[in-house]
């Protein structure tokens, strides 16, 4: 076995198992913490892959920033408001699921992944700057107002107005 | 590893976010089952972009995680909003739509 190989294995399973785990743990807690679990794995993944930048990304923004935003949420508003009702629907669930990933497993095997094409490795990242900053400068540019108009947008919804009680009282 | 198995992991994991949509009614569940999907589309444009030498995929995974924490603060603000309507943060509950 090459050592791609091992790793794959290795956080392949990790990523799974924290997937299956945020997917079926009731406690919103627990499932944030599963789902950091994946988030590390496919960091090592795309470690794997050769995306080292991504992977850094990944840590540093995915698993530091937005999943502690998640756990602070979950702690500010109390164990008693994340409480939830055990699983509903479970069998539409399992058939959505299983359909799913059986039309993209039979698209996946079935279908003729073109041949790669010789360029430039993933893992350069000149030609990753090269990439974000020129030929997608507009999405670059999008994606900053995008972020203004959601930090208005959660700032606008989460003010308190005059007319509202108070938070209540657990 | 053949670019075949990434592709296949990835399918397994956005299945088992759309499992945990249909499954859960809380909404930071359901957040948790999006944000999950989101990281299963970002493994199969990475692996894409090994396959194909190209560095397009790993720049679109970087919006992607971009759009994934707008996404998250919106959605978060709603949350906090939900729980101070109701004491919990349950999407069938809030199916009022006075605002």
């Amino acid at each position: 076995m090459s050592p791609e190989q091992i790793i794959f294995g290795i956080a392949g399973a990790l990523a799974l198992v924290g997937a299956a785990n945020a997917t079926f743990r009731r406690d919103p807690l627990a499932g944030a913490i599963s789902l950091i679990v994946t988030l590390f794995a496919l960091a090592v993944l795309y470690l794997g892959l050769g995306a080292e930048f991504l992977a850094a990304v990944q840590v540093a923004i995915y698993a530091g920033a937005i999943m502690a935003l998640f756990v602070i949420v979950i702690m500010l508003i109390g164990p008693a408001a994340g409480r939830a009702r055990g699983p509903r629907l479970v069998i539409p669930a399992a058939v959505v699921a299983l359909s799913l990933f059986g039309l993209l497993a039979a698209a996946i095997l079935g279908g003729r992944i073109p041949d790669p094409t010789q360029g430039v490795p993933a893992d350069d990242l000149a030609a990753l700057a090269d990439t974000v900053y020129v030929r997608y400068l507009l999405a670059f540019e999008v994606t900053s107002v995008l972020l203004l108009a959601a930090l208005v947008a959660a700032l606008v919804m989460v003010r308190k107005r005059s007319t509202e009680r108070e938070w209540p009282r657990r | 590893m053949p670019t075949v198995a990434y592709l296949l992991l990835g399918a397994l994991l956005f299945s088992l976010g759309a499992a945990g949509i249909v499954l859960r009614t809380n909404a930071l569940s359901m957040l948790i089952a999006v944000e999950l999907m989101l990281n299963a589309v970002n493994l199969t444009f990475v692996a894409a972009s090994r396959h194909f030498h190209a560095t397009d995929g790993v720049a679109v995974a970087f919006f992607v995680i971009a759009v994934a924490a707008a996404e998250v603060a919106v959605g978060l603000a709603i949350v906090i909003d939900l729980a101070r309507r109701h004491t919990v943060v349950d999407v069938d509950q809030a199916s009022e739509l006075k605002g």
